[in-house]
């Protein structure tokens, strides 16, 4: 083996265990940026995976639905759990024992009954 | 599971509907007779083809094995929907065996992808003796205004 091609076997060696590395450090993003807010983002807006987290409700903002904001929870509950448990078929029982219960005085129930509803209202 | 406001004729008698059921049942405060009427609130269901064809099927499925003389439909109002109310007199067998007859109104609520049925149910002279109450009843159905119950526990 010449000297030259041991040197550059040596530089190949040193090459793979000491990459060059630039004089300065670079970060993968400036700081200013890092935590710059995105523009397309409302952070008030009504949003299952909105900003509400990371932005503060400014005094005035308007709580229509709840005081500060709406959680990911009551966003699922209201727009996927409530249309599931929504009743398809029409409540008629109800109407026949309402019926059968025209003869029966309006007394048999008080105001606030928690009881079963005259008549047994059953469907 | 629709939650709705309305303003319940005064006097009268108002009953939950026994779980699992949601509903309000309301009884006008006069003796059995024939101007003894209930309303009945529903919970309100998923939409189903037209409100026309939705309040048919209300009507049949409720009067199923009776005999009713049913009025054209009629569009109602409320405070916040649009309906259907459909007018009937059938005859039905009371508790005494003997049969009468009987006025029964369906109204059907249009609130977007939900549906409100309301139902009046009464004595042959009950929806005249009843008419402003249950008018009243159908104009103050409207959404529930969540934010003011927010309010009102936060004062």
């Amino acid at each position: 083996m010449t000297m030259w091609s041991q040197r550059r076997q040596k530089r190949r060696r040193l090459g793979e265990f000491a990459p060059a590395l630039p004089a300065e450090p670079a970060f993968e993003r400036p700081s200013d940026e890092a935590y710059a807010r995105r523009k397309d983002q409302d952070p008030y807006g009504r949003s299952p995976t909105g900003a509400w987290a990371d932005g503060r409700t400014p005094p005035g903002a308007p709580a229509d639905g709840a005081p500060s904001f709406v959680d990911p929870g009551s966003y699922a509950l209201a727009n996927h759990a409530i249309p599931l448990m929504e009743s398809k078929s029409l409540p008629v029982g109800a109407v026949g024992s309402a019926s059968a219960d025209l003869d029966r005085s309006p007394g048999a129930a008080g105001p606030s009954s928690p009881g079963p509803a005259p008549g047994g209202l059953a469907d | 599971m629709m939650r709705y406001a309305f303003v319940a004729p005064p006097g009268w008698a108002r009953a939950p509907f026994p779980p699992p059921q949601i509903g309000v049942y309301l009884r006008a405060p006069v003796a059995p007779g024939p101007d003894s009427a209930s309303i009945l609130l529903f919970d309100g269901v998923a939409a189903a083809g037209t409100l026309s064809d939705h309040l048919d099927a209300f009507v049949s499925q409720s009067t199923e094995g009776l005999k009713a003389k049913a009025q054209k439909p009629a569009a109602v109002k409320s405070a916040a929907y649009p309906g259907l109310a459909v007018q009937l007199t059938t005859q039905v067998t009371g508790a005494t065996g003997k049969s009468r007859d009987e006025v029964r109104v369906y109204v059907l609520f249009d609130a977007g992808g939900t549906r409100l049925p309301v139902a009046f149910v009464g004595g042959p002279k009950a929806l005249a003796a009843h008419q402003k109450a249950f008018d009243a009843l159908l104009a103050s159905i409207a959404p529930l205004d969540t934010a003011t119950l927010h309010r009102a526990w936060a004062e």
